[in-house]
């Protein structure tokens, strides 16, 4: 439950709107941030996932700060998304480090003797 | 159109549009726990096969995947500008915004079906129908697995939020949503929303890296 002098923040946040100029600026950035990606993926030089995911990350804060409004949603909306987000990329990098951290497996037996002299 | 009251457990209309905000918020995030499981399963796998699913990357349709980003992203810019119209209370603008923003929608379905119509030629196919010769490897059939489950349920989520757009487009069309009060409206615009963050990184682990 919140305050009433919370409350009167929110709604001076309302009153207070994202413009037509923020959504135009949100765009070009967005296009700008697309266009910088598809460079890096056609440059010879392997820039790799991470600055791939890193320019998308950003472009997703544009589109949930100015496109969706969090800017002006109450401190606990946006603390809210900000562990999804975070919970999200935690469950994706351990998934990911149980394949990575495995021991290698071991060859198999083709020079097993015991296997050799069964055959023979 | 006479002046909304709040429901009776709502002190005032701005509590009530906050909390069916948060609302809407919550569900998102529960979407994203579905496109999160996809992404965990991506990462996974990736890490196991790595070399085979750089080389399914590498035959995979970039140039479509990355005009449907150009359009998602301008479609989003649309969906803004609607929400822009009807704050100043110029309903038949944020109806054509909205009606813009779902052909851009309709545009990436189209695109979406030419490209998979390619895969389906190649034989780049989901599961025990793998057949594609660029890259005949286990880890290529998993990608393409992947591929397919992820800008499927994707594509879902398109065709729902064309019918999101539509729907609040007719009703923005007949002066329903007032300018200091429009929650509905919002909530259809986050989830048109929602759909082009999950793009945003769909798009650079299935084409660009």
């Amino acid at each position: 439950m919140i305050g009433r002098a919370e409350e009167d923040e929110n709604v001076a946040k309302r009153d207070a709107p994202v413009t037509t100029r923020h959504y135009l600026y949100a765009y070009a950035a967005l296009i700008v941030l697309a266009s910088a990606s598809l460079g890096l993926s056609l440059l010879p030089v392997h820039t790799g996932l991470g600055v791939a995911l890193a320019i998308g990350a950003l472009k997703a804060f544009i589109v949930l700060a100015w496109f969706m409004h969090l800017v002006q949603e109450n401190f606990g909306s946006k603390v809210f998304m900000f562990l999804a987000g975070l919970l999200v990329f935690t469950l994706v990098l351990l998934t990911a480090l149980d394949p990575l951290t495995r021991a290698p497996y071991p060859p198999p037996p083709a020079e097993n003797t015991v296997f050799r002299r069964a055959a023979h | 159109m006479p002046a909304p009251s709040p429901a009776e457990q709502f002190a005032t209309l701005e509590r009530q549009g906050a909390t069916l905000r948060f609302g809407m918020w919550l569900f998102l995030t529960s979407e994203l726990l579905l496109f999160s499981g996809f992404f965990a399963l991506y990462g996974a796998y990736r890490a196991t096969y790595s070399a085979d699913f750089q080389a399914a990357l590498h035959h995979n349709t970039l140039a479509y995947g990355s005009v449907n980003t150009y359009v998602l992203l301008t479609s989003s810019f649309t969906v803004a500008l609607s929400v822009s119209a009807i704050r100043r209370g110029a309903g038949k603008a944020a109806s054509a915004w909205l009606g813009l923003s779902a052909l851009f929608g309709l545009a990436f379905l189209v695109i979406k079906a030419a490209e998979y119509g390619v895969h389906i030629h190649e034989g780049a196919l989901p599961g025990h129908w793998y057949r594609f010769r660029e890259a005949p490897t286990l880890g290529g059939a998993r990608f393409y697995t992947l591929y397919w489950i992820t800008t499927g349920a994707h594509a879902l989520h398109v065709t729902g939020g064309i019918g999101v757009l539509l729907w609040l487009a007719w009703h923005a069309r007949r002066g329903r949503y007032l300018p200091e009060y429009h929650p509905t409206f919002e909530m259809g615009t986050l989830y048109w929303h929602f759909v082009d963050v999950m793009w945003i990184f769909i798009w650079p682990i299935f084409y660009l890296t």
